[in-house]
């Protein structure tokens, strides 16, 4: 074998692996989805009777204050999970609220809002970035809770 | 005299022949004045060539010439020790190229696969959105928002028929707790 077809192998080669590499990066990436969930409680009270709640936000409070009539938002739980492909993950936000995403194709979501242990409902939906995905209802004393679901672009741990 | 006979008769004269056989052929050209006329003409060619044939000189000294041809058997050598020496990882190298067809036909396949059937699902179903409720004690609905690029789904406790009985309603307690 004369030098300049070592050569070209080598150069073939490596062109053949960077493709394989590629491949298997593209597929990992496609892989998982990194969502995060913020469970939120609005109220018209300024301060939430939980210290360890924080505000939300400037930019969602002003986006959440001009759809609902709330007028104050406390984060009180925040999660970001991976949601495998073609698979679910659970988001313990309360130990009242439960929320299970499953990955579709498309790519969509099925996202069941589980309340003390029961299936409350199940939306199925498209996801885009930058899109919020809003869950909410009423509560006790003239509030609401939320969950405000986002597809984020780094990954997450697992 | 045939061929043969007379290739006989050099190998004779050569001293390449069986005894038995050289002693035979001795007393047959002995017995054969033709033959006795080739051995002698073969004897002459053969004796001229012995004391004229030019020497050949070689512009090397004996020493140097063999150490010439020791160098080039050395300088191959390395050469079949570096080919044995090549990792098991760069052997794999090789089929590289045959494992990336088969990935390229593969993902061409699926794609086409994909294309020809997309899925069981319905095309427009795939852009819609879709709220269930699982709770008979609730109801919702949904709205999106465009200017805030949001979509809401909305639960509420289901109202009470009057009528039936009062049954508990698992949203009455504080969710968010």
């Amino acid at each position: 074998m004369d030098l300049r077809t070592t050569r070209r192998r080598g150069f073939v080669g490596r062109w053949v692996t960077l493709g394989l590499v590629g491949l298997v990066t593209l597929q990992a990436l496609a892989a998982d989805l990194k969502l995060e969930a913020k469970l939120i409680w609005g109220t018209d009270d300024e301060k939430s009777p939980n210290p360890a709640h924080k505000p939300v936000d400037k930019e969602t409070a002003e986006k959440l204050r001009k759809i609902f009539k709330w007028k104050h938002y406390f984060v009180v739980n925040r999660q970001v999970k991976n949601v495998p492909s073609r698979g679910s993950n659970r988001f313990d936000l309360s130990d009242k609220c439960t929320i299970e995403i499953t990955e579709l194709e498309g790519p969509r979501v099925e996202v069941m809002v589980i309340g003390e242990g029961k299936a409350v409902n199940k939306t199925t939906k498209n996801l885009s970035k930058g899109e919020s995905f809003t869950i909410g209802g009423d509560d006790k004393n003239n509030s609401a809770w939320f969950v405000i679901i986002t597809e984020l672009d780094e990954k997450a741990p697992k | 005299m045939n061929g043969e006979l007379q290739l006989k008769l050099q190998s004779w004269l050569d001293g390449e022949l069986p005894e038995r056989e050289a002693r035979r052929l001795a007393v047959w050209v002995a017995q054969n004045p033709a033959a006795q006329a080739l051995v002698e003409e073969l004897r002459m060619t053969k004796s001229l060539l012995a004391g004229n044939e030019p020497p050949l000189q070689v512009p090397e000294s004996r020493e140097f010439y063999w150490s010439k041809i020791e160098r080039a058997i050395q300088r191959s050598e390395p050469v079949e020790e570096a080919r044995e020496a090549i990792p098991w990882w760069a052997a794999w190298r090789r089929y590289l190229a045959p494992a990336a067809a088969v990935v390229l036909v593969a993902g061409v396949t699926l794609f086409t696969v994909k294309l020809i059937h997309p899925s069981d699902t319905d095309d427009a179903s795939r852009f819609l959105d879709v709220v269930e409720n699982l709770s008979e004690y609730t109801e919702s609905f949904a709205f999106r928002s465009q200017t805030e690029n949001m979509f809401v789904v909305w639960i509420h406790a289901k109202e009470q028929n009057q009528t039936s009985e009062p049954e508990a309603d698992p949203v009455d307690d504080a969710f968010y707790q």
